[in-house]
């Protein structure tokens, strides 16, 4: 039978926040959160894989149009468990791991498609990268701010690692999934323009500081163009029949 | 008969191992390694008309292979699935037992599968007029794309269509929308099964939809 690594966790005084586990991991983590009664949790759009039938859905523009900007699919979901405690089950999209932070007036960076689930203290905005940052880190050029209190979930493409940065460190952009506020990071070259040609390698983000980065052991890009190749395309000028 | 699932979760495949005389019941395209003596007899899913039934409406093939082992000694065959996940095998004792179009792998002679209708419910969200149902006595194998989890339903409990492979008959499933009107048609949640009744009912945790919405955005062109 499968071995799976299950989290589990209930609430303590040390670990606020809603109970959850991770089923599945870490290839096809799945989320379940028990939401307490008349709480609210905000989910990523569609993720919703399972719930309590007490549980309301509501769909909320949050961040208005700057989500159309981001790449990231307009509208959270809002969960609220009426009247009694209610279970939810959250399936990223796609194959990976999940991580989750409890954050205490803290501000955690991510990658625009990482965020995945977050309770109401927990506020969610877009922010602009700035062009050079944004352009060259082949990603987007926005982020996902989440600051204030409560329970973040966010997933990744792969397997997560997760580093403690003291000093400067070096992560591929396309890795990046979250960070820490209190991080300093800028898009360099790795070794002019030669490497940037040859080696494969090319841009990079330097975090500079103290704080905490989490990175993702796949790229959707790679896997994107490793299959490319191989995708069925329709033929242009050919009338389709049915 | 001796089974065992390997490479779980992400890559399951279920390694058979045959004694004489012994057989095995496999979806047309699952086998993917064999003891070179084995007796492979393609048959049809349970006579024509029903087959056909089962290859347009249950989302099955046509074809369903029988391998058997006619040799003296115990011989080996490996069974696989066409996508990333996880495997389960289910043991009947007379009862039956419901799969959704595709999730069915393998089974021991014994069983016998068929057609149920599924309801308007369950071809309005794209699952087909049809569920399979196997019963009988004997095994059942079967497979999701990504983990398989199993929750334990007493009285109603939301299902997004998309993550629900198999269930236990005395569950009902009702079409609902996700949330209000507004909320469905935009909230990217549409519509959800609501699974009704005391049983068990078996998720994967991944789907389609959410796959391609990760990906699609991504392939240019």
């Amino acid at each position: 039978m499968s071995e799976q690594q299950n989290q589990q966790q209930t609430a303590t005084a040390e670990q606020p926040g809603y109970a959850f586990k991770i089923e599945g991991r870490p290839d096809y983590s799945f989320l379940t959160v028990t939401i307490p009664a008349n709480e609210t949790l905000k989910v990523e759009a569609s993720a919703m894989a399972t719930m309590d039938t007490h549980i309301n859905m509501k769909t909320k523009m949050k961040g208005g149009l700057g989500r159309w900007v981001t790449g990231e699919s307009l509208f959270i979901n809002e969960f609220t468990a009426e009247g009694g405690p209610g279970e939810i089950g959250i399936a990223p999209g796609p194959p990976g791991d999940l991580s989750h932070v409890y954050l205490h007036n803290e501000v955690i960076f991510l990658q625009n498609s990482a965020y995945v689930a977050s309770t109401l203290g927990v506020e969610i905005e877009t922010k602009w990268q700035g062009l050079k940052k944004g352009f060259f880190s082949g990603e987007n050029l926005f982020l996902i701010r989440c600051s204030g209190d409560g329970d973040l979930w966010f997933n990744t493409y792969g397997a997560i690692i997760e580093i403690e940065v003291n000093g400067d460190y070096v992560v591929d952009t396309g890795h990046i999934v979250a960070f820490t506020e209190g991080l300093d990071y800028e898009v360099t070259m790795l070794g002019g323009y030669k490497s940037l040609f040859f080696s494969g390698e090319g841009v990079v983000c330097r975090f500079n500081g103290k704080g905490k980065v989490w990175i993702q052991t796949r790229l959707v890009d790679a896997m994107v163009s490793w299959v490319y190749p191989f995708r069925r395309v329709q033929k242009k000028n050919t009338t389709t029949s049915s | 008969m001796k089974t065992e699932i390997k490479g779980a979760p992400t890559f399951a495949y279920l390694e058979v191992e045959l004694a004489p005389g012994e057989r095995i019941i496999a979806e047309s395209d699952a086998m993917s390694s064999m003891a070179a003596d084995m007796e492979v007899t393609a048959k049809l899913n349970g006579g024509f008309f029903r087959g056909l039934l089962r290859k347009l409406l249950g989302g099955e093939t046509l074809f369903i292979n029988q391998f058997k082992n006619e040799s003296d000694g115990n011989r080996k065959l490996t069974l696989v699935q066409p996508w990333p996940g996880d495997m389960r095998q289910i043991r009947l004792e007379g009862n039956s037992f419901y799969l959704q179009p595709g999730a069915f792998l393998a089974c021991s002679e014994g069983v016998t599968l068929g057609l149920k209708w599924a309801g308007l419910v369950s071809f309005i969200a794209r699952e087909g007029l049809f569920k399979l149902a196997v019963k009988g006595t004997g095994d059942v194998w079967y497979g999701g794309y990504g983990a398989i989890l199993e929750r334990e339903i007493d009285g109603e409990y939301i299902v997004d269509t998309s993550h629900l492979i198999a269930y236990e008959p005395s569950i009902q499933l009702k079409l609902q929308l996700a949330g209000g009107f507004f909320s469905s048609l935009f909230g990217g949640e549409g519509l959800v099964t609501r699974v009704v009744g005391k049983g068990k009912i078996m998720i994967q945790s991944r789907s389609i939809p959410g796959l391609t919405g990760w990906l699609n955005p991504k392939l240019w062109g």
